[in-house]
């Protein structure tokens, strides 16, 4: 039964949810819910309500079910309200408005599109991660899990995020940048 | 009592919620209905945005203004002072709000700004200048002056009206002597701003070669106890009822 079961695309045990089949929302949660803990644990530092949140996500993702667009990836959808519940907790979090205005978002950036992943660069970012991703602000620290750590493509992300897939690579570059800086010198020579 | 939702998974809880129908679907018609609602909004906010463009190239023409930049450094000062500036920050504002909008869709945020912002502003413009080559406003506006329009019509009612503490109006020359000509301002209407002026003509002006009786003149000068010293005047086509109509 659950051999049979993991033959299915996501797309396709949404369209069965989507149908009423309400027990195939549970193989759903079974692929996500591991997922989306790691992704608001590392962007939420310091909330030990995370559990509660992607609770909150998926509760969300199946009153919202039908309007989800069998012809487009579940993961993209079902992450872009992960992205918005923990985009409201840090608000409530935050004392100071949280700011995700961003100036690259309304220029066109066609340098950026998505690469070929480089291996190395992998790398040494995942190693960075570990020692500096909490000091980044949280647009940049978002960004950074969704491309390193939940190795989602530009186009995922840019349908995550709503911003423009040059946007995308343009952040990413910046959030990298800022990342080396926060780090000390010695910790970068080592990686 | 021990099953309290602590003690399940993620999956156990939220399943346990849907059988017992705490949590519902939503029907695919509310997403339907919604996507309508925004996609009429969305529509709306872009014809005001073009009625209200259109409106400002026509209240800037019907008032005569841009005779000002004819006028020197003065002309173009008074005309900036006169822009209807406030109207054109709201018709931004309209813009950035159906900006928002597409961006609730995909082809909306896959796109930068700049490109969507000058594609809607392209659009406003256009259908701007279409509705003013359609006489749109020109129809509104005689249709107040006649029996008044519902909502918009006050804001027609003060284009042809002299600007309160600028001298800058649209007349029609009664009769000329020397350098000094009288002009009744009239914005056809039977409206106490309608009256007569003296004016005095800019040096240099040669007044009897250059206006006639009747012809229809814009003025801008300063108010010097009942005479209006010009430093600018020029002869406009006549823009009155029967013309229009």
């Amino acid at each position: 039964m659950h051999s049979g079961n993991s033959m299915y695309t996501d797309e396709q045990l949404a369209m069965f949810v989507q149908r009423g089949d309400k027990e195939k929302f549970g193989l759903l949660m079974e692929r996500y819910e591991q997922k989306l803990s790691r992704y608001g644990k590392k962007f939420l530092f310091n909330q030990n309500n995370v559990e509660d949140m992607v609770q909150e996500v998926f509760l969300k993702a199946y009153q919202n079910m039908q309007s989800f667009d069998p012809t487009r990836k579940f993961s993209s959808w079902v992450y872009r309200i992960a992205h918005n519940v923990f985009i409201n907790a840090l608000k409530k979090k935050l004392r100071n408005p949280l700011y995700f205005f961003d100036f690259d978002s309304f220029i066109p950036h066609p340098v950026y599109e998505d690469p070929v992943k480089d291996e190395r660069d992998f790398e040494q970012v995942s190693n960075m991660i570990g020692k500096g991703l909490k000091r980044l602000p949280p647009h940049y620290r978002e960004i950074i899990i969704l491309y390193y750590v939940e190795e989602l493509d530009y186009k995922e992300i840019s349908d995550i995020l709503h911003i423009p897939t040059g946007t995308v690579g343009i952040r990413l570059k910046r959030a990298k940048e800022q990342l080396k800086k926060l780090l000390p010198r010695e910790a970068i020579d080592s990686l | 009592m021990n099953d309290t939702p602590q003690q399940h998974g993620i999956k156990e809880n939220v399943l346990e919620k849907i059988q017992k129908g705490d949590v519902h679907m939503r029907p695919k018609v509310y997403f339907v209905l919604k996507v309508v609602i925004l996609v009429a909004v969305a529509l709306c906010t872009l014809a005001v945005s073009a009625f209200l463009f259109s409106f400002i190239v026509f209240s800037i023409y019907a008032s005569g203004k841009p005779f000002l930049l004819g006028f020197g450094s003065r002309g173009v000062f008074a005309f900036l002072a006169l822009f209807p500036w406030l109207m054109l920050v709201v018709d931004v504002a309209l813009l950035l709000l159906f900006e928002w909008l597409l961006h609730r869709f995909q082809f909306g945020y896959h796109r930068p700004f700049i490109y969507l912002f000058l594609v809607a502003a392209s659009v406003v413009v256009a259908s701007g200048l279409v509705m003013n080559a359609v006489s749109v406003h020109r129809s509104i506006y005689l249709q107040n002056e006649h029996a008044g329009v519902p909502v918009i019509g006050p804001f027609y009612e003060h284009l042809r009206r002299p600007s309160p503490g600028r001298e800058i109006f649209l007349g029609q020359v009664l009769f000329i002597e020397g350098n000094i000509f009288t002009v009744r301002a009239d914005d056809h209407d039977k409206d106490s701003d309608d009256g007569v002026r003296r004016v005095e003509a800019p040096a240099g002006m040669d007044v009897a070669g250059y206006l006639k009786a009747g012809d229809e003149v814009f003025v801008a000068g300063d108010d010097e106890g009942g005479r209006i010293r010009a430093y600018g005047v020029t002869k406009v086509p006549s823009v009155n009822a029967a013309d229009i109509e």
